[in-house]
């Protein structure tokens, strides 16, 4: 991914930027607004990462030009404001998606390929992983070709983490994909669900599909 | 001044007004006692002749005896030619005849009264006068009283208007002086009570009763923010320690992986805290109306309870709903997911294995007020202590200490008091009923807003 990186503060920029090219990315970095624009134009990238707050011009300002201006790179806001409120301002304008500052690098890696895969409109209805088989249509999950029978909630964590095969899915994702809201867990919830997922897809194979990644999250991938 | 002002154009209105009733009621008098002596001289003239000494005598004796008044009477003929002149009477004719029965005042300051005599007598014409002066004189001397009295009030009224206000004014002195010694660092003392029952009293008990709100606003606020600081201190310290742990000694890549994991699930921790108490401080002001859109509390309901069953479960506890109408409420879809999870969460959480959550949603019609949706989720858990259930809605307080886990972010003591200010800030209710070792049951009540 050729990534934009558009946030004032150094140490984030930095961390943000070397993370994304340590994971095989191509990151620019730019620590204010006034360029953003004439840069996203000029350059070919995949995704912007765009803080809210930056010092000279305002990312919501810069995020309203670039959709005025019919620019349609996806966007990602990075924001310390964490409000429900100010999330649904945010993606109103426009914004792909938004993510809360404190953020984990692989969530927002897991975003960043969400939605540059949603700009790319690739529509699938089957999801492979190894002897793993989703078909959306159906809603029919399969290992080795045995039916297996899976709740709505279990359906829908292992769609979200099929889709992002091989990339780590945080709790915070696996929350907000449950409840469709922004909400930072409660208990173990995701944990519960998650060990009767594993439970359902992996107990009676040899090979387990669904991994904890320990501070993570959870991916699901042949290893 | 404007009073003075006031008090002095009254009194001048009252003193003009005196003395032109005083005039009339002079003048009156004297008239009466003119139009008397006239009518007694016409019958005294039906017996005696006008040359008689009898006669003569009799009305000079008058004019002489009027003490008060010069007093005269002149009788004339029909062409107004003196026949007789009393004593005192004045030389000149003093006005044409042609008033006949009437009475007025001369330029000479005399009053006179003219009446007729019947027609066969020589005498044609009875003119009894009476000088004005000493009327004069007492509507001066009436003036007079009149006129200092005046002066008097002039300066007396502001000094005693000027002494009522500051009596009347005194207890909102005193307001005043209490209000600029307040703020929000002091807010202990009180206006006094001066059990008066007025408006200024009642102003008092007012601004007291505001006082004693916002000083326990304050207070909690006080509270809130050294109780939010130290929680938010335990996980830092976690943080600090681990990653202290981690440079401390050489390690093998995989002792330094597993400690960072550490370090961001304590993150994690921390960040929910954090958003925690960003969400309770915004869930205490009402809903944005921007914000404000119509969802379906039941879907909602069926969403958190489908997905906390699998935790349910787990804890050997059957969670089901008993019942749950459609309704739609107007307002923040997101803040009432956390309610929703936050009490089944609780529930769970403080059932023993066997235990039965039941969740009822229905609309309530009746006609003493406004449609409104109620909730209410029932346990069969441990109950909490009376002494407990009024404080339970208070951010950071937990009944039971030892039984919430640090990781755990419901654990933060916000839970219920988040429920509290999302219900109050869509305009309902919530409200906790609970027996030792039977069970809680929480209860909100919202209204069904139309916009």
């Amino acid at each position: 991914m050729d990534v934009l990186l558009i946030e004032d503060d150094q140490v984030l920029g930095k961390m943000v930027c070397r993370g994304l090219q340590d994971s095989g990315h191509q990151c620019q970095w730019l620590s204010g607004g006034s360029d953003a624009i004439s840069t996203i134009k000029n350059g070919k990238f995949d995704v912007v990462v765009l803080d809210r707050m930056l010092p000279d011009v305002s990312g919501m300002n810069v995020l309203a030009s670039l959709k005025s201006e019919g620019v349609d790179t996806p966007i990602l806001m990075l924001t310390a404001l964490g409000s429900v409120e100010n999330r649904i301002e945010g993606l109103e304008a426009g914004a792909d998606d938004y993510l809360v500052k404190p953020f984990d690098f692989a969530e927002l890696v897991a975003r960043l390929h969400a939605i540059t895969r949603r700009s790319r409109r690739v529509s699938t209805s089957v999801f492979e992983v190894g002897p793993l088989r989703m078909d959306l249509t159906s809603r029919d999950v399969t290992r080795d070709g045995k039916l297996i029978d899976l709740t709505p909630t279990e359906f829908g964590m292992l769609e979200l983490l099929m889709r992002e095969t091989g990339q780590v899915v945080t709790r915070k994702m696996i929350c907000e994909h449950l409840w469709d809201a922004h909400w930072e867990g409660v208990t173990n919830v995701v944990e519960v669900h998650m060990t009767r997922l594993r439970g359902k897809i992996d107990r009676d194979f040899d090979v387990p599909l669904l991994h904890t990644v320990r501070g993570r999250g959870y991916v699901v991938e042949v290893r | 001044m404007w009073n003075a002002g006031a008090v002095a154009l009254t009194a001048a209105i009252t003193i003009i007004a005196i003395h032109q009733a005083t005039r009339w009621e002079l003048i009156g008098s004297l008239d009466e006692l003119l139009v008397e002596d006239g009518a007694e001289i016409r019958l005294a003239l039906q017996d005696l002749p006008v040359a008689s000494k009898e006669f003569q005598d009799e009305l000079n004796r008058k004019a002489i005896g009027h003490r008060r008044h010069e007093w005269f009477a002149k009788l004339l003929t029909a062409d107004g030619d003196l026949i007789w002149a009393s004593l005192k009477a004045p030389l000149k004719p003093l006005a044409a005849l042609n008033r006949t029965g009437d009475l007025f005042t001369t330029s000479e300051r005399f009053r006179l009264y003219t009446c007729r005599v019947q027609d066969d007598s020589p005498v044609r014409w009875i003119r009894i006068g009476a000088s004005m002066d000493p009327l004069i004189q007492e509507l001066h001397r009436i003036d007079r009283i009149a006129f200092i009295t005046w002066l008097m009030s002039l300066g007396i009224a502001p000094i005693l208007g000027w002494f009522l206000s500051f009596r009347a004014l005194s207890p909102l002195r005193t307001m005043v002086q209490t209000a600029a010694t307040l703020h929000p660092g002091q807010l202990g003392k009180r206006l006094p009570d001066r059990d008066a029952d007025d408006e200024l009293d009642h102003l008092a008990k007012t601004i007291n009763s505001l006082l004693d709100r916002l000083a326990a606003d304050v207070g909690e606020k006080h509270d809130f923010l050294a109780n939010a600081a130290h929680e938010l201190r335990t996980p830092l310290a976690a943080i600090r320690a681990t990653a202290d742990v981690a440079l401390v000694s050489n390690r093998t890549g995989d002792d330094y992986r597993e400690l960072v994991a550490q370090i961001m699930e304590q993150t994690d921790a921390l960040s929910g805290i954090v958003s925690q108490l960003l969400l309770l401080s915004e869930s205490s002001l009402p809903v944005r109306i921007e914000n404000r859109r119509p969802f379906s509390l039941d879907q909602v309901v069926s969403k958190s309870a489908d997905i906390f069953r699998a935790v349910a479960e787990t804890h050997n506890v059957s969670l089901k709903i008993d019942r749950a109408d459609q309704v739609k409420i107007i307002g923040n879809r997101d803040q009432w997911i956390q309610v929703l999870n936050n009490l089944i969460d609780n529930a769970i959480k403080y059932s023993p294995s066997g235990g039965r959550i039941a969740i009822d949603l229905r609309q309530i019609d009746d006609h003493e007020s406004q449609s409104r949706v109620q909730l209410s989720i029932s346990d069969t858990g441990i109950g909490i202590q009376r002494d407990d259930i009024a404080r339970i809605f208070e951010r950071f307080y937990r009944a039971d200490r030892s039984r919430t886990r640090l990781s755990d972010v419901s654990g933060t003591g916000l839970g219920l008091a988040i429920c509290k200010a999302v219900v109050e800030s869509h305009g309902g209710t919530i409200a906790c009923s609970s027996r030792l070792g039977q069970g809680t049951v929480f209860m909100i009540q919202v209204p069904i807003l139309i916009d």
